[in-house]
């Protein structure tokens, strides 16, 4: 099996694992001082750039639709090294025929603390277009809680960096349900970022995610976290305001002024193949079952993570960046479609999900009223956050029974194959 | 001097211990001092065969070995252990196996000292007339206080501290010290085998080729393959197909005489028909009296199992009728549940018996169970002076038709480090307790004897024992009679409906703190759903309690982008997998973990 390559497009990750330290709640790979120093940050973005290159060599057909570069904190890295990596991205771009310029999306992560004048023109300078700051609160004592890196003073100079010197689209996360956390603060938050302008913005609950330090401390009794209820509720005045000032609560945990919305995530969510490059990474793409990489003859999709073990990854093609490959079931597939997709105010457009299953999703599900009758879209009738699970796990019971072959898969887009 | 008898080279002996004092080590360090399973045959705690056994390290059902011995003086004996089950549910059987031997090792945690099991069952082997043997164990360890133990031996147990030997079952040190004891200072048995045969049943498993083996000590005459058999109580008789000793395996015997420990098949069908304590003889020429002590195992404890999926019925019937083949002390009958449809309705000797039969549903069959409130038999007279025995909380009798209600009572003992005195006497206190005496075994430690209702016992007693004693305290009991009781039917109401499975019988003035507890636990199993979902607990119409599950939350609302599609689809598919142990109830899907939760009231 080999990726196919023809002329569908992709969303490219390149995810970089480095913090200045661990933040209790989070369970995304990062590695912090002292277990690394410059020389290894540099040697692995060196091995980041040989893998894009590589595997850009090798999908000559598809098109780059948007470039996320994640992490991690990439805001942490020297100036120098930002200025490699992002000269690097561009001229492999470049060799693949495609211009920076001509992304529909090219966005970085930054955390407060680390966002310095320097960084926003080296990332202006490379054509990056939306900066996404992980902010998570504007309350010191929260930021506290969380062992986040920066304080509540390198949010507000962040905010005026970006105001003197940041031309680009700008969204920001926050966090709700922090243990202590009052209802008044979150609104607090959101509002700094609304009077910033910031048209896009993640709202998040804090959950508690296993092999974590916020994991330990919940069973240990040195923290609490806050009822559901009271959580539920803060959450939702978060939502409230944040409709209210006219972003749209597009995904469960995503709101955007209309126009504003994050089209790498949206590839995600609308299960469109991607391309992941790094440590940990994670990439799904079709892939031909023929030895003729340019022949589509199975519809069989393929996920590669990559091992985060910086030793493997660094050891670069001859190790295959430490990437295991599983191949996704149609079955599989189909549910985590339904699980994407249903995470959208929008939904699944009806014919798209025709053309990629050879199903009508109504053709296996009985008429349930958890579903709108909306003609385009299938979408859940109610808030997502509280049906996504529940219809879920009935669906399955529809889904199970059914064998591969009567799902027919056509992924990425029938019109956009092997042709 | 006599010529020597076969029964000369014959010792029959059992391990008594509390739990975890080391029985089930020190019989392993027998069978490999004996060689009669190699190295790599030999896995630990040999005589425990069932899986569920050796993950509780606790033994269930008797078990007997035949170990060859050869001692100082060159001869070879054979030395018959019988195993004990290790739990207080399971005391007739122990006190059956007991009468089996002529000689007991009475183990004692050289760091635990002596406990409330080491009592009760030193007492059960004197009534016996077992010759004891005390031995401390686990003198490696370094908490092992040898002088504090040989003082209880002296004090409490009224037995010569020098005559106590020292063993680390785990080393094997002194093992053969103990064996050469068991040679000297067990008794022979005794017995002719020229009258009419006369043998013990103290246990009996069931093989599917072979049917119910039945495990036997003759004490007279002797019984060989062709021989004709009567089972005293039943008066029903069998042929002999084959006699035999126990190694790992069976080993086939020309005939079992007097004196000898061994096994019989004779071509009986079910487990219950070979009663533990029963008499065996000849059908042809009976002896004139059958041993003595024989009773009927009764059931003490009682619950409904239904299946999670309904139309696993038939498979839940096979099972119970598979596993009564290997344990004759369940019984069970069909039930029916408005909230859980067809179900049995079934016996115990207690609850970690009820436990196990859970387990070994789960475990051996796959099945998905739920048992309901575990309840004790209560004896109703009524206004018209009818008597009846209710252990089911659905038959509960119109309290107005009620002249009075009856519970069992229990004598308990219980030995602990003075310090937690207090706490253990409020314990006793709260569970309706009535002190009989308060002795001090020593300068340290104290045995309290308590009478108290069996029902405050099955549920969630042990566990606060030990709770309030750190650990230190040990427990046993024993039914005595039946005292008048005030007892309410509590039921509990989920969105507004009884739910049958959940009704239990309550001490009335135990019952508004039951609902509360009950209704809280039931508000942490239940998955939230889409709908707000009351819980209630009422007596009669009245409701006492009462908690509220609120709508469904997010959890997979969490952020979700390209890295976490395969571990969010997993955790989805095994949600669903947890979803088939769940039971609906209506529009409320209650998992099997509510009803567990119901049984231990905390």
């Amino acid at each position: 099996m080999t990726l196919l390559d023809s002329n569908y497009d992709i969303a490219l990750y390149v995810h970089i694992p480095f913090c200045r330290s661990k933040c209790i709640y989070c369970d995304f790979f990062s590695f912090v001082p002292p277990s690394v120093n410059e020389g290894i940050i540099e040697t692995t973005i060196i091995s980041i750039l040989e893998e894009l290159e590589y595997n850009l060599a090798m999908l000559p057909s598809v098109t780059i639709k948007t470039l996320y570069i994640g992490g991690g904190t990439p805001s942490l890295l020297s100036g120098k090294t930002l200025e490699s990596l992002l000269r690097g991205i561009d001229l492999s771009l470049r060799r693949h025929n495609t211009e920076v310029s001509g992304l529909s999306e090219y966005t970085i992560e930054a955390n407060p603390e680390s966002v310095t004048r320097d960084f926003l023109e080296i990332c202006s300078d490379h054509g990056v277009t939306r900066i996404s700051i992980g902010f998570q609160s504007m309350s010191d004592r929260l930021l506290d809680i969380l062992k986040r890196p920066g304080c509540c003073r390198d949010n507000f100079k962040s905010l005026e960096l970006l105001e003197s010197s940041w031309t680009g689209k700008k969204s920001g996360d926050l966090l709700s349900g922090i243990p202590t956390q009052k209802t008044d603060e979150l609104i607090e938050s959101i509002s700094v970022l609304i009077e910033n302008d910031f048209k896009h913005i993640s709202l998040y609950t804090l959950t508690v995610e296993d092999d974590t330090e916020l994991c330990q401390m919940v069973k240990n009794g040195s923290i609490e976290m806050p009822k559901a209820e009271e959580e539920e509720k803060m959450w939702f005045s978060g939502k409230n305001f944040l409709e209210n000032n006219g972003l749209m609560n597009y995904e469960i945990s995503n709101f955007a002024i209309p126009g504003y919305e994050s089209l790498h995530n949206l590839a995600y969510w609308k299960m469109e193949p991607y391309l992941g490059i790094g440590p940990s990474a994670v990439s799904t793409m079709p892939a031909s079952g023929d030895t003729d990489k340019r022949v589509d003859s199975s519809n069989i999709i393929l996920r590669m993570t990559h091992s985060n073990d910086l030793v493997k990854y660094c050891r670069g093609r001859e190790n295959n960046w430490g990437i295991t490959t599983e191949s996704i079931q149609a079955r599989e597939f189909l549910l985590e479609n339904l699980m994407m997709g249903l995470r959208l105010r929008d939904g699944i457009e009806k014919s798209l999900f025709r053309k990629r299953f050879g199903i009508d999703l109504f053709d296996i599900l009985p008429m349930t009223d958890e579903f709108s009758d909306d003609p385009y879209y299938y979408r859940l009738e109610g808030d997502s956050r509280f049906m996504l699970e529940k219809i879920l796990l009935s669906i399955q019971r529809y889904t199970e029974p059914l064998s591969s072959e009567q799902i027919h898969i056509q992924w990425p887009r029938d019109t956009d194959r092997g042709k | 001097m006599s010529p020597m008898k076969k029964q000369d080279l014959i010792r029959n002996f059992c391990i008594i211990a509390h739990i975890d004092h080391g029985k089930s080590t020190l019989a392993d360090r027998f069978i490999q001092k004996a060689h009669i399973v190699s190295e790599r045959e030999f896995h630990d705690q040999m005589l425990d065969n069932m899986e569920i056994e050796r993950e509780r390290g606790i033994t269930i059902k008797s078990q007997a070995i035949t170990i060859p011995y050869k001692a100082k003086d060159e001869k070879i004996y054979n030395l018959n252990l019988v195993d004990t089950p290790g739990h207080v549910d399971f005391y007739y059987e122990v006190s059956r196996a007991l009468s089996a031997c002529e000689g007991a090792v009475l183990l004692i945690d050289a760091t635990q000292g002596v406990e409330a099991q080491t009592l009760s069952n030193m007492y059960m082997a004197l009534e016996n007339d077992l010759e004891i043997i005390p031995v401390i164990n686990k003198i490696d360890l370094p908490g092992a206080d040898i002088d504090r133990v040989k003082k209880q031996i002296d004090d409490d147990l009224g037995l010569d501290p020098e005559t106590a030997l020292l063993v680390s079952a785990k080393y094997g040190t002194g093992v053969e010290e103990l064996m050469e004891s068991i040679v000297e200072r067990v008794p022979p048995p005794d017995g002719s085998e020229n009258t009419a045969p006369k043998a013990l049943i103290f246990d009996s498993h069931y093989d599917s080729y072979r049917g119910v083996v039945v495990h036997v000590r003759v004490f007279e005459g002797i019984i060989r393959a062709g021989d004709n058999i009567k089972l005293w109580s039943t008066d029903s008789v069998y042929k002999v197909e084959e006699t035999g000793i126990f190694r790992i395996g069976l080993e086939k015997t020309k005939s079992l005489g007097a004196g000898e420990v061994g096994y019989l098949i004779a071509g009986i069908k079910v487990l219950k028909d070979a009663r533990v304590g029963d008499t065996v003889t000849n059908a042809d020429k009976p002896c004139n009296k059958p041993l003595p002590g024989f009773r009927e195992v009764k059931p003490v404890v009682f619950s409904s199992i239904y299946p999670i999926d309904s139309n696993d019925y038939e498979l839940l019937q096979m099972a119970m009728e598979k596993l009564q083949l290997n344990d004759a002390s369940l019984v069970y009958e069909k039930d029916s549940s408005a909230a859980l449809g067809f179900g049995f309705r079934c016996g115990f000797l207690g609850l970690l018996h009820l436990e196990i039969i859970q387990e070994r549903l789960e475990k051996e069959y796959n099945l998905g169970v739920l048992f309901t409130s575990p309840s004790v038999k209560y004896r109703v007279t009524l206004r018209n002076g009818e008597v009846l025995y209710v252990d089911n909380p659905q038959n509960y009798p119109d309290p107005a038709k009620i002249e009075k209600t009856e519970e069992p009572y229990i004598r308990a003992s219980i030995i602990t480090p003075e310090k937690y005195l207090g706490n253990i006497i409020n314990l006793c206190l709260e569970k309706r307790g009535i002190q009989k005496t308060m002795t001090y075994l020593d300068s340290k430690r104290v045995e309290l004897i308590y009478e108290m209702p069996l029902s405050e016992v099955i549920y969630d007693f042990y566990d606060k024992l030990k709770s309030v004693s750190r650990g230190y305290a040990s427990f046993d009991y024993e039914i005595i009679d039946y005292r008048s009781t005030d007892v309410v039917k509590l039921d509990i109401l989920l969105n507004g409906k009884p739910v049958d499975a959940l009704s239990q019988l309550v001490y009335r003035e135990n019952a508004y703190s039951i609902a509360r507890s009950v209704c809280k636990k039931l508000k942490e199993e239940i998955p939230r759903h889409q709908f707000k979902i009351p819980i209630q607990g009422a007596i009669g119409g009245q409701i006492i309690a009462r908690e509220t599950i609120s709508a469904l939350r997010k959890d997979v609302t969490a952020k979700c982008y390209g890295g976490d599609i395969t571990r969010k689809r997993k955790l989805l598919e095994k949600q669903k997998e947890g979803k088939k142990r769940m039971k609906m109830i209506g529009d409320v899907q209650l998992p099997q973990s509510a009803f567990l939760s119901v049984l231990k009231r905390t």
